[in-house]
């Protein structure tokens, strides 16, 4: 792994959004902030699918947007293909936002509704200046044919409205395609979908990235779809990674004690399961990313913790644990286990 | 075990115009003794909430049973007229928590006042009175009393989700029916409110309908699965049957489109193709433009293209509707 070549470098990458208050919070020293993502560093390899995987707002999103420099960090380094972008201006940028693109969850929402198939697919090579009329038309021609919406001639000039969910992703991911990226952040691709649509799209997916030679970093909540397409799996809380493996070792060998409880808690298609209550390691409720707790993030909810010893549990109070190897590529941010 | 729900042939269109009618449930039949939990899956748009709307006899317009029956412990409700469906039926007898709820609470309200509505409309007891069997409710769906002065906004994803159902438990009804009551929720949230679930029809002996499209927490619930395809049941069995045993191609298919976290897959199966616009479904059997089977083999040309397959019992409870298992 070691040897093979990176493409996205996150380093200690912060993003903290300010929160207004009110008028009043002019005058207060103190300024409160949601601490969205928190300082996380990671490789992404050329070639794999990297994944974000936590609850709602533990700031999976916020990092596929940071990686995108949709987001300004507020603290960190960004590098792509060994350059710096983290403060790159804007108009300096167009190159990498040729090398880059998004695929959302919602491809509905993702449309302008008064484009056609066309001018939704066309529209990156218009900004970017690329091709005549005649030209477009070849390539988006291509573009349906690769996502495998044929015949062509039938969906080119469609409304947005008159496609099923399935296709109207497809849509999406050609002109995610349109300016031959190499890195593609795909933000829940597939959870609105329907179960064999989902399967369908994500082996478009894959197949798309065997052909191109591309990049994902493939965020979701869903645990079983993430151990199914992605190679590695970043589990995120609260702006923070608290372990990251290969995506077989994370299912079958999860140590973090949250990775724990997230992979307690994913229902399998088992009948016998209904039988007993399903046990999930876990207390309480997932604190505001306001006032994260000090020391180590996840200790009001560690089952763990109450049975740690004393000196562990004064380390977790006190200091936050770094993301450290503890087995073969498999990074851990939990004092119990850092030597 | 007694009878609860019949549900006998039961047809609900939904008349656009003369020419345009959408099929959404047609010729369905389902039975639910007091206690039991069944599911109902299939893919968007497959009927199954509208079989479930319509169980609840609260149908959005321009949807109407036209045929068929719908018992509900012996009783036909499905020609009952409004008063009596209000008074008698309703919330009463069977509630249901609908799709996204949680979403609609009214944010101006406490969750205790809102709680309280049906008993005040239908016991005729002042909100002061209401609020002990509020709170009694809240504490069946494990949230603290506190809860009963908090206004929506004050309260987590998985809480808002717990108080929808305890607004369904309110009037303690024989049945509820929930609509993809777990989409919206984190796993971990998810698990507790299929727990919650589990909790209510296995202690409570409350009978359930989970409609859902997720297979998987399906199987952690119910005792009976009902597969739904374009306004039809395909397949109809126990638990044990749909998941261990599956015999329609459709549910076959399907349950190899699930992922799973413990189980290393290299590449899931998907079912080419889209369902059936259900203004003018395909005729014979629905699923035949889809079906691997009717395209490998050529001896069901002409069969299952043509004719509507029955729901053939394979074995005691297990029901398919597939020309594979008729005998002929």
């Amino acid at each position: 792994m070691t040897n093979r070549e990176v493409i996205v470098k996150a380093e200690n990458l912060k993003k903290w959004f300010p929160i207004k208050t009110g008028l009043l919070s002019i005058f207060k020293k103190e300024k409160l902030y949601v601490r969205a993502v928190d300082g996380i560093s990671f490789n992404i390899f050329r070639g794999e699918t990297f994944c974000l995987v936590g609850e709602s707002g533990c700031g999976k999103t916020t990092t596929g947007r940071l990686l995108l420099r949709l987001l300004k960090p507020t603290d960190g380094r960004i590098i792509f293909e060994n350059k710096d972008i983290t403060m790159t201006p804007e108009k300096q940028l167009i190159e990498f936002r040729r090398k880059t693109s998004m695929i959302s969850q919602d491809p509905y929402a993702a449309m302008n509704p008064r484009f056609t198939v066309f001018e939704v697919i066309s529209e990156p090579l218009t900004i970017h200046k690329i091709g005549s009329f005649e030209e477009k038309i070849e390539i988006v021609s291509k573009l349906l044919e690769e996502v495998k919406l044929t015949p062509i001639e039938e969906f080119l000039w469609r409304f947005p409205h008159q496609l099923s969910g399935g296709q109207r992703q497809r849509v999406c991911i050609a002109r995610a395609l349109a300016l031959n990226p190499e890195f593609i952040v795909a933000d829940e691709p597939v959870s609105m979908l329907d179960l064999s649509i989902r399967a369908e799209i994500l082996q478009l997916l894959r197949d798309l990235q065997l052909k191109r030679n591309l990049t994902y970093l493939y965020i979701t909540h869903d645990l079983s779809t993430a151990r199914y397409f992605c190679d590695r799996i970043a589990v995120m809380y609260l702006g923070k990674i608290v372990e990251l493996s290969s995506a077989d070792e994370i299912a079958d060998n999860p140590i973090h004690p949250y990775t724990k409880a997230l992979i307690a808690a994913v229902p399998e298609p088992d009948p016998s399961n209904r039988l007993k209550m399903r046990e999930v390691p876990i207390k309480g409720e997932i604190p505001s990313p306001i006032n994260i707790p000090s020391g180590c993030r996840f200790i009001n909810r560690c089952v763990v913790y109450d049975n740690a010893p004393e000196k562990i549990k004064k380390l977790c109070k006190t200091k936050e644990p770094p993301l450290t190897e503890v087995e073969d590529n498999h990074y851990v941010s939990c004092w119990m286990y850092i030597k | 075990m007694k009878e609860l729900l019949e549900v006998r042939e039961l047809k609900t269109y939904f008349i656009l115009d003369e020419r345009r009618i959408v099929k959404a449930v047609d010729n369905v039949s389902i039975r639910l003794s007091q206690g039991e939990s069944l599911g109902l899956a299939g893919e968007s748009g497959c009927g199954k909430s509208t079989l479930g709307y319509s169980i609840l006899t609260c149908i959005p317009r321009p949807g109407k049973i036209v045929g068929g029956e719908i018992l509900f412990e012996g009783e036909n409700v499905a020609n009952k007229p409004e008063s009596w469906l209000r008074r008698h039926y309703r919330w009463i007898k069977v509630s249901m928590v609908f799709q996204g709820a949680m979403n609609s609470l009214n944010p101006v309200l406490t969750v205790g006042r809102q709680l309280s509505e049906p008993l005040v409309y239908h016991k005729n007891m002042t909100y002061k009175e209401a609020r002990k069997y509020v709170v009694e409710a809240l504490k069946l769906v494990g949230l603290p009393e506190h809860i009963v002065d908090r206004y929506p906004h004050e309260l987590s994803g998985g809480m808002k989700q717990r108080a929808v159902i305890a607004m369904a438990l309110i009037l303690k009804p024989k049945l509820v029916i929930a609509d993809e009551p777990t989409t919206a929720l984190d796993v971990v949230v998810q698990a507790q409110i299929i727990n919650l679930l589990k909790n209510l029809t296995q202690r409570e002996g409350m009978g359930l309908i989970l409609i859902t499209h997720d297979l998987s927490v399906l199987s952690e619930v119910v005792d009976k699965v009902a597969i739904m395809y374009a306004g039809k049941i395909v397949e109809y069995g126990t638990s044990e049957q749909i998941y261990l045993t599956p015999k329609h191609p459709y549910t076959q298919k399907l349950l190899r489109a699930v992922p799973r976290l413990h189980v290393k897959v290299d590449k899931l199966e998907f079912i080419p193709g889209a369902p059936p616009n259900l203004i003018s479904p395909p005729p014979g059997c629905r699923f035949h433009p889809r079906c691997p089977i009717f395209k490998e083999k050529s001896n069901f040309k002409g069969l299952c293209d043509i004719e509507e397959p029955p729901l053939i019992e394979v074995e005691p409870e297990h029901k398919v509707a597939c020309w594979i298992y008729a005998k002929r």
